[in-house]
């Protein structure tokens, strides 16, 4: 049997009932033309039967499945009351969405603020500066007086001996 | 137990409206009449009839609750069924791991039996035969992905039409179509690898003349 998918979906639709009778009667005048058409019925047909093999006849609920029903009805709480529980869960929800939402913003915002921090844009300004133990200042600070004391630098704004040409050799 | 019954013939709307106005009677009244529907239904899905009974009153409670979101825009017996699948497949999933057993029960099969007892008195086997068709069917339709298994309870097994059951399942009729084609297919490959001695050949002679909708 080599039915086309379009043939095949157009079978379990007439053993479904649900063609129209015109497309009923064209697929049954088919049926009795087309022998591969009708082998394919048959094996569909035949699928069916399997699959309902497992149909029970009837079930019947239980006796007083009604009565207890009605009984546990009887101990929900009223229509009024369901829907204040309904409207208040729902408050509760968009409560808790609402500081999730909250939350999630702020969150994200301390993480733009830590990238911008650890990428310089708030910078501390301290590059310029040297850190130094006190003694090692106090060395440093004797070292340059030696220095100067000993005319090898001269301190800013001191002026030197002589006249600007006699400095400049002239 | 509720005083008043309503009359077989008050149509759904009519109960509903009478429910919201806080009629229990009514609502007694709507659960007889689809009780035996649900219990029917529910059976695909549960392990026993307790739990069968247990799922049924969640459904027929959950109904209870939300009546008055109901919006007559569809039958209220697929409403209905709508709620009871979605319960069942909930149920299913809560247990997980558990497999679809259909409920097999005893009143049921012996109603079976006696059928086919009747059909075939010349044929001793043929009882034993179809109930082994039956577990065969049923263990094939437990094994199903949920959503082939539940198109094929409702169409095969509750014969509801193409459009009822794209309302139960709130999907179009082309869904439903293909979906169901699927089921098919699945299950038929499923019995050719398990059991192919079962499998339908196009020898197989059939009763019922084709009908039309």
């Amino acid at each position: 049997m080599n039915l086309s998918a379009t043939d095949e979906r157009l079978l379990h639709r007439f053993l479904d009932g649900e063609l129209t009778e015109p497309e009923a009667a064209a697929c049954r005048a088919r049926l009795e033309a087309d022998a591969a058409f009708h082998q394919g019925w048959l094996a569909l047909e035949g699928l069916r039967r399997v699959v309902g093999a497992a149909k029970p006849a009837s079930v019947a609920a239980p006796a007083g499945f009604t009565a207890s029903v009605l009984a546990a009805a009887r101990r929900l709480p009223s229509r009024e009351q369901l829907r204040e529980l309904e409207a208040e869960r729902v408050a509760v929800g968009q409560g808790v969405m609402t500081l999730c939402r909250r939350l999630l913003i702020a969150a994200a915002v301390l993480f733009c603020l830590g990238l911008a921090w650890q990428s310089g844009l708030f910078g501390d300004r301290r590059d310029d500066m040297l850190q130094a133990a006190p003694g090692d200042v106090q060395r440093e600070m004797d070292r340059l007086d030696s220095l100067i004391q000993n005319g090898a630098v001269r301190p800013e704004g001191a002026t030197g001996s002589g006249s600007r040409g006699e400095r400049q050799g002239k | 137990m509720y005083a008043l019954k309503q009359t077989v013939e008050t149509s759904d709307q009519e109960l509903i409206a009478a429910i919201l106005a806080g009629s229990e009677a009514a609502f007694g009244t709507l659960v007889d009449r689809y009780k035996d529907k649900v219990f029917r239904l529910l059976g695909r899905y549960c392990r026993d009839a307790i739990e069968c009974e247990d799922l049924a009153q969640d459904v027929f409670l959950k109904v209870f609750r939300k009546l008055d979101t109901f919006q007559h825009e569809s039958a209220f017996f697929t409403w209905l069924y709508r709620i009871a699948v979605n319960a069942a497949t909930d149920h299913l999933s809560r247990a997980s791991r558990r497999r679809l057993k259909l409920v097999e029960d005893d009143a049921v099969l012996d109603v079976c039996g006696q059928a086919a007892r009747d059909q075939d008195q010349d044929n001793p086997a043929a009882p034993l035969m179809r109930a082994e068709l039956a577990a065969v069917t049923r263990q094939i339709v437990a094994k199903l992905p949920e959503k082939y298994r539940t198109i094929l309870i409702l169409r095969e097994f509750e014969d509801l039409s193409y459009n009822e059951i794209a309302e139960v399942l709130q999907c179009n009729l082309g869904t439903v179509e293909s979906r169901l084609f699927r089921a098919r297919q699945r299950f038929k490959d499923a019995l050719e690898r398990n059991h192919p001695e079962l499998v339908p050949t196009s020898n197989f002679r059939s009763t019922n003349p084709p009908g039309a909708r």
